[in-house]
Parts: C-alpha cells; structure tokens; sequence
C-alpha cells in the first residue's frame, strides 16, 4: 500500500488535499458561523447604550407610596440568569421637587445614587455628606445665581401632589457644584444637565439619600413628614463579556418575562406588581441576534454548500481518474484471482489513506481559516473555539469522501479483465447521456426552474446556481466532444489546419475533456455568483446608507431656529450649490406624515437618490409662499380702528361680552408665535386712532389679525375696519383683498376686504377666542410630493402635516418621490420657505440638518465656523460611508463575507482540478505527441497542438459558466438576507453587478486559461520519443 | 503445485461487435492440449490467436463453444469460480511485460502478490525465491522495475505468471519485443518450467521462429486452425494459391509460407505434414 502511495505520490497529495478542503469547507460553516454569531452577540452588545443592555428597575406608586420596594428589595428581584452576566448594581433613590413656593417655580430631581460623587467632577465644594445637603450643575449655579453655601427651599413637585400646599418641604445647603460626565456608564444614559442652561428648570440636585429618607416638613409647616412619592431604582449593568450566542437567548427570554411580570406571574396585575417597572432592551437584542443567527444560517450554509459541492465532484472525477489510471493494475489483481472485491480493496488501499488522513487536515484548515476570518472579518474579534456541529460536520465530510471513494472504483473492480486491458477506456461515445447523468440533469434542472418560479425555498434554492452549473457541465461534457470532433474535422478537412484540427480532435477523444468541463463549468458559476454576491452587497448597503443618511454629509444640528440655520447655511452657500438646509418634523404618533422642509432648487441635487432619482419636474411643484410676506419692524404701532356694535349670533343671544380684543399674530425674528394684544374693542363700537406696544425690534412677520373674545363668552359677529396702519410711523401696507385669507374649518367665519388701504374684517367668532384672518403668505393648504407610503387615498385628498412648531399644517400631492432621503417612509416633502412663514422654533419633533454634497472638509469646514457663529450647535456628522460599514458589521454582510473566500477556493481547486486531469491524460498525451514528433512535426508546433487541445475546452466551459451564473445568481440573491431589517425605504436592487461579475469572471477565466496552458505545455515538453516504447 | 491440466476446445466461437458489425474472431475451433504439453499458437496479426488465448483464460466467455481446462468447463464458470480458477489453475502471461506486473513493486514483491489469492485460497505455492530461480530472476528481483532491460521484465512477467504454480500457462506473445538474447532465454526459462513441473503452456506468438522452438505448433488464420506442425517439422497454414485446409484435406502442396512477413524456416519441409491434415479423430480424442 505505501509502495503504491509513494508510487503516486502526486496523486496521493492531491486527493488528501481535496479531501482536507472538502472537510475544511463542510467544518468552516459551522465554525464561521459560530463565530460570527459570537460576533453579532458581542456587537449589538458592544453598540447598546449601557441602558439598553442592562436592566432597571424602577419602583414607585402615586396612590399608594408603602407600595413601592427599596432597593435592597429590588435587588432580590433580579433574576438569577441577569444576575450572572451583570456587573455591581446601582441603586438609586429620588424625588421630584421644585423651588418653593412650587407654583411656577423652576423643578428638578433630589437624587441619591450609591457612589454619585465620584462619577462627575467638582468644580466648586464637594460632595454632599449630611442630609439637606446638595451638589448642583454648573449650568443651574449660572442660571439661577446659586452657589456653595446657598440655601434653597424645595417641595415635592410631580403629578401626584394635587394641591401645592399639600407638598412636604425642606431646605437644602449647596455644598459642591458638579460638572457632569454622562458618558459615563455609570449613569446609565441618564442626564444630570440640560434644564437648568436654558433656564427651563433646575438640573438633577445631588443629595445623600438621608435627605430623602429623613424627616422633612409637612404641608403647611404643621411638624415633619415623609416625601409622599419617592421613587427607587436599582441600574444593572449588562457585562458584554459574560454573553455569549448561547445566553443571549435565555437571557433576554428571563428578561422579558422580567419585564412583563417583575414580581412574578404570581402577582400580575396586583397593585405591587404596578408599582414596579422593568425596562430593558435585552429582549430586543436577542430578537436581534436570533435573526442575525438566521440569516447567517441561511447564507452560510448557501455558499459553503456550493463550494463542498465543487468540491465533491472535484474529488469525484480525481478519484475516477485515480481509479482509471489503475485499471492495468486492477486487471492484473484479477488475473491472479482476487476478483471485484479484491481489486476494489487493492484500489481502496491507495486512496482511503490520503482521504482519512485528509479530514484532520482540513478540520485544522477550517480552524485555522476560522481564526484568521475572526480576526481579518469580524470585529469585535469571537473566542476560537471547536463547536460540535464542526465536528459533526467534518465526519459528515469524510463520510461523504469515503462514499465517493467507494462509488469511484465500483465502475474499475467491476469491469471485465478484457475492458481493463485495453489502453483507453471504453466509454460511451456520442451524446447520449448516462442513467445517473440524465437524473442529475433532470434535478438540477428542475430545482432552478423551482426556484426561479419561486415554488422552492432553503437549502435546495440555495444550491440551484451550482445545481445549475453541474446540469449544463453535464450536459456541455457530452455535447462539446461532438462539437470539439466536428470543428476538428472542418478545420482539417475544409480549412486545411492540420494543426488546429487534430488538436480539438485530439481533445475531443479525451476523457479528461469530459471530466473538465463540469469543473470549469461550476467554478466560473461560482465565481460570477460570489462575485456578484459581494458587489449587490456592497452596493445595496451602500444604498440603503444613502437613503437613510440622505446626502454625502449630513449635519443635523441642535438649534431649533430653522431661519437662523438657514441664513448660516446662505452665508456659506449663498446659492445652494453644494449646502442646503433640511427640517424633518415628525410628530409623535404612528400613523402621523412626516413633514420634511426642503429647498426644491438644491435638494434634488444635493441629497442622494438611491435607486432612481425622481422626475426634475416634480420639484417645480413645491412652491413657495404665494405672496411675499408682510413683515413688520418696530416697536410702536398706531392704528385707526372703527368697529359697530357687536351682535348676538347663533342660539344663545345672551351674555355679549362687554369688549372684545384686537389681535396680531406674528412670528419673531427668533421663530416663536405670539398673539399681540394691539387694543380693546367696545361691544358698542369704536371709531378711534389707537397704538399699541409691538417688541418686534428684530422684525416680525405677520401670520394673521383679528379679535379676541374672553372665555365662555357668546358667540358674536361684527365688522371691524383697521386703517392707516404704522410702526414708529412708518405706513404699513395691508396689500389687496387676495392678501388676507378666511379662516377654515371650525364655526368662526371671517372675510377680509381692503379699500383704501383699510382693512375690513366681517367675522362671526362662533364663541371662539380667536377669530383671524390669515395673511395669504402662508397658504391654507400647501402642495408636497409625498412618499408611496404617505400617498392620500385619493386624488387631490388633504392630509396632515406638521409646522416646525408643531402647528397642524394642510397638505395635498402633487406628485409622487420613490423615497425621501434621510427621511423616514411615510414623509412628505414641503417646500422649506413655506415652513418659514409660520413659527420655525421647534418643539422637540422638528430635527434640523444640512446636506452636503460632498465629505470633504473645505466644503463641510466654513459650515461648522458658520453654525459656530451663529450659535448652532452641531449634534453629529453622519455619511453614508460609515452607515453602510456599520452594516458590514452584521451577520448578513458577515455572511456575505464569505463570498471572496467561496471564489477564490473555487477557483483554486478548478486550477486543481485542471492539473490533476492533465496529468491523468499526460502519459497518452505525451505518447500521441511523440507520435507527432516522430512524423516530423516540430515542437513548437506540438506545443501549440497541446495549447489548443486544451484552451478552447477551458474557454468554451467557463463561459457557458459564467452564463450560468449570471443567469442564476439573482434567483439565488433573492435568498440571501442582505440586511438585519428589511430597509424602511431603500428598495433593495439584486439586479447584477455587471462589472465586478464580468471581472471576476475574467480573472479567473485567465488563471485558468494560464494553468491549463503551461501544463500543456509542459505535456509537450515531457513528449520524448521514449514514451512511444511504453506501448511495448 | 497445480497438477498439469488438459486444454480442449470444441466448436469455439466468438463473435464481437466493432462499429456496428459483428466480427467473428474465432468459428469453430476445436483445439486440443494434453496435459503436460507446450504448444504454439501460431498465426498473424488478427488471426484470433489472443482471442483464443483470452477464452482459454477466462477473460471473457466465448460466444459458442465448449472450454474444457481439465475438468473445468470454463465456459461455464461463475465469476467467483473463475476467480478461483484463474488464481490456482490457470496463470496469464499478457503480452507485454509490463502489464503483468504491479509497476510500483519490486519482481520478488510481484510475484509474491501473485501467489497471495492462491495462498488465501489454501494452494501452497513454491517459495518465491524458488520461482525467481526457476526462471532464472533471483538476480534481479529486488530491483526496481524502471532499472530492468525488457529481457529482464519478460522473465518476471513469466515468474508472476508461474508464482501460483498453475496447471496452465497460457502466454501472450512472451517474446515479442525482446532482443534474440533476451528471446532465448525467455524461451528457455518457459520450457524450463514445463520440464520441471510439467506445466501445460500454450504460447501465442506470431514468430515462426519461436514456434518452431516449441514441441507442436498449431497455426490460426481468421479465426479458424489452419494445420499443426511438430518440431522437426515443415508447416505452412495457408498453401501459395490461398487454400486453407481444413482439418482432413490436405490441400495443394505449399513449400513456403506465402506471407511475406514470415521469414523462411529453417527446418526441412514436407509436401503436406501429417499435422497439416489433423483427422477429427485426433482432434476429439484429446
């Protein structure tokens, strides 16, 4: 047996090799798998805010305070799975209070957490240690003029305390001023500052939790009292290390129970159970990791598969060779009566050395490739480990080699001595296919046209492009011998190429022929498919980055003055070439449209349109404010006002209120509404010059006049006319009657009329306060190119948008977009000037940024100094680039990953694959060469005979391969999970990648056409007239 | 040792299929080999000499016809009886002497691979030493085979066909290819084993020369026998006008071999041999 394995050394290295890369490929699955969910696991983990990951638990109760769990109570709560991954627990202790007396005092939060003081920094005193003493923010120091050693009286302020006078209180000495780190995990995301910097209320007050444990004073200084609602907390935090892929689901599956049922099912729905609340996004995580987990065991599996599978028939036709090559020897054996059995076994002895020792060998390779794609490929780096699926796998893979190894030398140990003596096997000529061949057509076919209808799913879709590549190899094995024969045959006996002919007609005589082009054929299908796998990848993370980032760059800023960060975007791009603002007001709910200002000029051309980029005509259909608008700048308006006595309307005819008010509604330079009083309107009339204060230094803009009624009055209509308006005497034109615009909806009714430049309102208040007329600058209904998913029912229909402020805004289609960049699916684009007639200053919904065309800092550079300027904070820089690499770093890209690895192992073990079988055909083929030789033919011209023989096989598979695998590799895409989620509005494009396919393609076609070439001629070379002696 | 068996054919054909027609390599022949005998299966290229050969060693059943080795009727045979057969009765020195041997073994390792089945089947061979000394390749027998001229190879190939110490020796063209050197001890070692053992040897050769060195020589042209000869003995298979003569006709007076191939014997002639003319009585008896 060894004198036979030493014999062929060659051969015997070559079939171990195979049979290592076909356990390698079986193990790698599961083990890039393992893997790879251990780096899904430590992602998400790694990525969750420190709250998200951990778990807390809150404890408190508004009606019945006993009700609410210390701490220490908490703490026995948490399940055990949670507490075995989570570090030291934080308990926490606090109460809402506001400055007494409590009634529109500034408010913050008493709180105690174990450890607080040394999780910020002091910047002025030090912690507190007795009760009543307090540490406070800088900003809130600032803001309210507080300082160390200053007292302030607090009262317990939330929603359960009815009556201020029914509040505990007391007073707290400020001993230390705290500057805050809320990086810090310790805080678990919470925010210490942020209220007190614009002076909206006190910041988080640091206390020792005596302070809220002792005795304060009672409502109305009647002796001492308990805080009526404290609250409990217990923060514990998640320690990524301690989960794995293995815990992860337990774990979130405890916390979820946790969460739902705190105190256990036991107490569902008790009032204790009501008084505490979990909350933890662990759940939500392990959701995530499972589906990570499944679709790494969808495209894993769907490209290791088809590389095994080439690989298999790889090994298939080597050992067939191997099996070939011997059939001298098998005849011999049988001569001397061993029979089937025996020569089986002598054929055996030789292979099934190579190929058990080869599965060790490949079990290391698939390890060793592991640690390497551990570290080159995911990141955070997964721990090496040996999971037992690898195992199983890498015995499912010998047991396979061995199968084959058994099936290749049945066809040798079973055929009659006098077949086994010939020199060329007999084999069917023709192209007629064999039993087996027919039935492999016939499956292969089959599943591809299953999948193509999309009738079949898993593991038989996921194969088909091999499955595929395998059927027409098969089938090009048969037809190409003929096709070879006959353009053999024209090219000698009608074009007079000797030279050329007898070569393809010496390649279509060969049996390697037959066996090549199968291989050929299934390693340029899987070339062309991982390629296009990894670039419809790319490209698709790329586009769904596009879509959600929604420019080169985007700038979202933290200002909520929408026209001071427009008029810093124009001082930098006055013409909005490669800058344009951009607000997205989403109001809460989840059927709401998502309001998106944009600039129609420059936003078409400045966002990103992944995809296909929607109609330039649709932006002409965003206009802006139909008249200009009506700005007033002044401190003093004076104004003549004539008005006949007002009139009961409607049923109730009683109760006139004795005076209605004038009213202005204007915007301020800064963005915010307000409604100015301008005089007092008699019930009995008025016909009077009057002035009022107006405050709008800066300037305003007029969004609308009329009267004010007091509350609960009658409802009641009159004529109101407003003459020779002016602001510190400077006339104010009211423009024509087109300029003023009648309320909708409701039952007030107002019509405006000018003559003279007087300003008539005729209005009927329905018993409202406010009765306006609305200045036309600001349409009644404004026109937006809406999303499919925020599409109105119907034609023409209106829907709802939303102000920068928050103020219901009418909208209607003007026409369609296929997505909104960098907005969410249901949003309707607005022109941006419109929003600016109405108050642009936010109230939380609105998000403002700014899209640049471009990341590179000269053009992002002057936006930051002019933000700066202007007093714009800027919150983040997102691009695409980053966006879609963090999509690279999920088990979909991960498992796409693997598509190089799968092309680049295909493409070797074709080379393989090739040399093996030239060098099972290269003793006939050197013999038939010295043929050549000896007939007089030169040798260059016998090296290019053995060229030809084998580049037109090479070239000729490998494009019905790469046929192949254009033409299936969409089919296939359509299986593989490209993201975690599917992409909100990005439309996923599994068209092919032409280029990167075709030049995958090509490149392999070359190192194939190259291998095979130089081991011709190396056949060529070895063709001395010695071998022609071999015969004898 | 295999005692020496018989060999007798009756009525043998065999036809075979070559681009779509059928080929008769062999019609009728009746053949007959006592027991002990060296015979020569003369014939050209085609004639059906190694078809022949091939039936008598199993490698394929004849299309009519009996196969008679001793008792054995090998036509008749199953696959595992003539496994058994072709390891202990009957050996089968295929032309070429490279084909008969396991190229990555040493001769000493072949012919010990040879006797392996026969041993496993409860035969007790010669020791291999001795079946290298028989043929007279002790000297050469632990080298490797790429270093052995053909001479060298040819002898081996014969003691791996005498490694199981078969009743029947059935060689294809032993001594094509070899130098006159080579030849004769080639010749010599397979009349040595027949001396020795009494092996039945059936040589197949197209060389009158070697035929002439063997003890009888029958003559094969289109698959039919044409007459036998003795040695010592004229013989020519076909007359000059084209005549074959059938068992019991003697034909037209032929003093050479017409085929220009075949160099003149060198022993005397006879106007018709007695062995040209076989009566059917000599040809059943046997």
């Amino acid at each position: 047996m060894l004198a036979a394995v030493r014999f062929r050394r060659g051969q015997a290295v070559v079939i171990l090799v195979l049979s290592a890369l076909v356990t390698a490929g079986a193990a790698f699955a599961p083990l890039y798998t393992r893997a790879l969910q251990q780096a899904v696991v430590a992602t998400l983990l790694d990525q969750a805010p420190v709250a998200r990951a951990g778990v807390r638990i809150a404890s408190t109760s508004a009606s019945e305070p006993y009700l609410a769990l210390f701490p220490a109570r908490l703490a026995d709560l948490v399940p055990a799975q949670v507490r075995a991954a989570s570090g030291p627990a934080v308990a926490s202790h606090s109460v809402g209070v506001r400055r007494m007396p409590l009634d529109a005092q500034p408010g913050g939060l008493l709180l105690w957490r174990d450890g607080m003081c040394a999780h910020v920094g002091f910047t002025a005193g030090a912690c507190p240690q007795a009760a009543g003493e307090v540490a406070i923010s800088a900003d809130q120091a600032a803001a309210f003029g507080q300082a160390v050693g200053s007292r302030i009286a607090v009262g317990e302020w939330d929603g359960s305390v009815a009556k201020v006078e029914a509040a505990p209180h007391t007073e707290v000495r400020v001993t230390g001023v705290y500057s805050p780190r809320d990086t810090d995990p310790y805080w678990f995301g919470d925010r210490l500052t942020g209220q007190a910097a614009s002076r909206a209320g006190f910041d988080v007050m640091l206390t020792p939790e005596a302070t809220l444990t002792g005795a304060v004073s009672a409502p109305g200084g009647s002796g001492s009292a308990d805080w009526v609602q404290p609250q409990y907390g217990l923060d514990v935090p998640l320690i990524p290390g301690r989960v794995d892929i293995d815990r992860i689901a337990p774990l979130g599956s405890a916390v979820a129970s946790f969460v739902q049922y705190p105190l256990g099912v036991q107490y569902a729905g008790s009032h204790q159970s009501d008084a505490v609340t979990v909350t933890s996004g662990l759940p939500a995580i392990a959701a995530e990791v499972a589906t990570g987990r499944d679709q790494a065991a969808v495209t894993v599996p769907l490209l290791m598969a088809q590389l095994v599978l080439l690989l298999a028939c790889v090994l298939w036709l080597v050992l067939l060779a191997a099996a070939d090559q011997r059939r001298g020897e098998v005849a011999v054996a049988r001569l001397r009566g061993r029979g089937a059995a025996g020569a089986r076994r002598l054929l055996l002895a030789e292979t099934l050395p190579a190929l058990i020792l080869g599965a060790p060998l490949g079990l290391g390779l698939a390890l060793a490739l592991t640690a390497v794609a551990r570290r080159v490929v995911l990141s955070p780096t997964p721990p090496a480990e040996l999971p037992a699926g690898a195992v199983y796998a890498a015995l499912l893979a010998l047991a396979g080699t061995l199968a084959l190894a058994l099936l290749s030398v049945r066809r040798v140990s079973r055929a009659p001595i006098a077949d086994l003596l010939r020199s060329v096997s007999a084999h069917r000529a023709g192209i007629r296919l064999g039993l087996l061949e027919a039935m492999l057509v016939a499956a292969a076919g089959a599943a591809f046209a299953a999948l193509v209808t999309g009738s079949v799913r898993g593991p038989v879709g996921q194969v088909a492009p091999t499955l595929l590549a395998v059927a027409i190899g098969v089938l090009a094995a048969r037809l190409l011998p003929a096709l070879l024969s006959a353009a053999g045959r024209w090219l000698v006996l009608r074009r007079g190429r000797p030279g050329s002919g007898a070569a393809l007609l010496q390649a279509s005589r060969r049996s390697s022929t037959r066996w090549l082009v199968p291989i050929v054929t299934v390693a340029l299908c899987l070339v062309v498919v991982a390629g296009d796998a990894l670039a419809v990848g790319a490209r698709n993370r790329l586009g769904r980055a596009q879509a959600e980032v929604g420019a080169a760059s985007v700038v979202t800023v933290g200002t909520a003055d929408l026209a001071a960060l427009v008029a810093a975007v124009r001082s930098v791009d006055p013409t909005g070439a490669h800058l344009t603002p951009v607000v997205r007001i989403s109001p809460t709910g989840t059927d709401t449209v998502t309001t998106v200002g944009v600039d129609p000029a420059a936003f078409p051309r400045i966002a990103l349109w992944p995809g296909r980029a929607p109609a330039a005509g649709a932006w002409a259909k965003l206009p802006g404010p139909p008249i200009a608008p009506l700005r007033l700048t002044g401190s003093r308006l004076t104004y003549h006002v004539r008005m006949t006595s007002l009139q009961a309307s409607g049923a109730d005819a009683g109760a006139i209120p004795q005076s209605l008010a004038l009213g202005l509604r204007v915007v301020r330079a800064d963005g915010t509404t307000e409604v100015l009083p301008l005089g007092t309107l008699p019930s009995e009339g008025i016909d009077a010059d009057q002035h009022a204060s107006l405050a709008c230094a800066s300037g305003c803009r007029v969004a609308g006049i009329g009267v004010l009624a007091p509350p609960s009055a009658a409802a009641v209509r009159g004529v109101v006319t407003l003459s020779r308006l002016a602001v510190d005497a400077a006339p104010v034109a009211l423009g024509d009657a087109s300029a003023w615009r009648a309320p909708t909806g409701g039952d007030t009714a107002a019509q405006g009329s000018i003559r003279d430049d007087a300003l008539t309102i005729d209005f009927a208040n329905g018993g409202r306060t406010e009765t306006f007329l609305a200045h036309a600058s600001m349409p009644a209904v404004v026109a937006s190119l809406t999303t499919p998913a925020a599409a109105p029912s119907a034609a023409g229909a209106t829907f709802g948008g939303a102000f920068v402020n928050g103020d219901d805004l009418l909208l209607t289609s003007a026409g369609q977009l296929p997505l909104l960049p960098g907005a969410p699916p249901k949003s309707a684009a607005v022109n941006l000037a419109v929003l600016l007639t109405q108050g642009w200053r936010g109230r939380g919904s609105a998000v403002a940024s700014v899209y640049a065309d471009s990341a590179d800092p000269a053009v992002l550079a002057p936006l930051t100094r002019a933000l700066g300027a202007a007093g714009i904070g800027i919150v983040s820089v997102e691009h695409p680039g980053r966006v879609a690499a963090a999509y690279g770093r999920t088990a979909a890209a991960w498992s796409l990953d693997l598509s190089l690895a799968v092309a680049v192992l295909a493409l070797v073990v074709a080379a393989v694959g090739l040399l093996v079988l030239v060098a099972a055909s290269a003793r006939a083929r050197e013999r038939d060469y010295a043929g050549l030789a000896m007939a007089g033919v030169g040798r260059r011209a016998i090296a290019a005979i053995a060229v030809l023989e084998i580049l037109p096989v090479i070239l000729l598979c490998g494009l019905i391969g790469v046929a192949a695998g254009l033409w299936s590799a969409p089919a296939a895409l359509d299986l593989v999970p490209l993201f975690p989620s599917p992409p909100p509005t990005y439309v996923v494009d599994l068209g092919t990648a032409w280029l990167p396919s075709l030049a995958a393609a090509g490149a392999a076609l070359a190192v194939l056409l190259i291998v095979g070439a130089v081991a011709s001629l190396r056949v060529a070379r070895a063709a001395r007239l010695s071998r022609l002696r071999e015969v004898a | 040792m295999t005692a020496a068996e018989s060999i007798t054919t009756v009525g043998l054909v065999h036809i075979y299929r070559s681009e779509g027609h059928d080929v008769a390599a062999l019609s009728g022949v009746d053949l007959a080999v006592q027991a002990g005998e060296v015979i020569g299966l003369l014939g050209p290229s085609g004639s059906g000499k190694s078809t022949l050969l091939a039936l008598l060693g199993g490698l394929f059943p004849p299309s009519a016809g009996k196969i008679l080795v001793g008792d054995h009727e090998v036509s008749a045979m199953s696959a595992r009886e003539l496994d058994t057969f072709q390891a202990r009765e009957s050996s089968l020195m295929l032309q070429g002497a490279r084909r008969n041997l396991m190229p990555y073994l040493t001769g000493r390792d072949n012919v010990a691979f040879a006797q392996a089945q026969a041993r496993r089947l409860g035969a007790d061979p010669m020791p291999v030493a001795e079946v290298l000394a028989l043929v007279g390749a002790e000297g050469f027998a632990d080298a490797p085979l790429g270093d052995l001229s053909a001479g060298q190879l040819q002898l081996l190939a014969l003691a791996v066909a005498m490694a199981p110490a078969p009743g029947v020796l059935l060689a294809d063209e032993p001594t094509s290819a070899l130098d006159h050197q080579a030849r004769e001890r080639v010749l010599g070692a397979l009349l040595e084993v027949n001396a020795r053992h009494g092996t039945t040897i059936v040589v197949v050769t197209h060389d009158p020369e070697v035929a002439a060195r063997l003890p009888r020589t029958v003559t094969i042209r289109d698959g039919r026998i044409g007459g036998e000869g003795r040695q010592g003995e004229e013989y020519a298979v076909v007359t000059a006008d084209g005549f074959l003569p059938s068992p019991g006709i003697c034909g037209p007076t032929s003093r050479r071999a017409p085929w220009s191939a075949w160099r003149r014997p060198r022993v005397p002639t006879t106007s018709c041999g007695r062995s040209l003319c076989p009566t059917p009585v000599e040809a059943g008896s046997r």
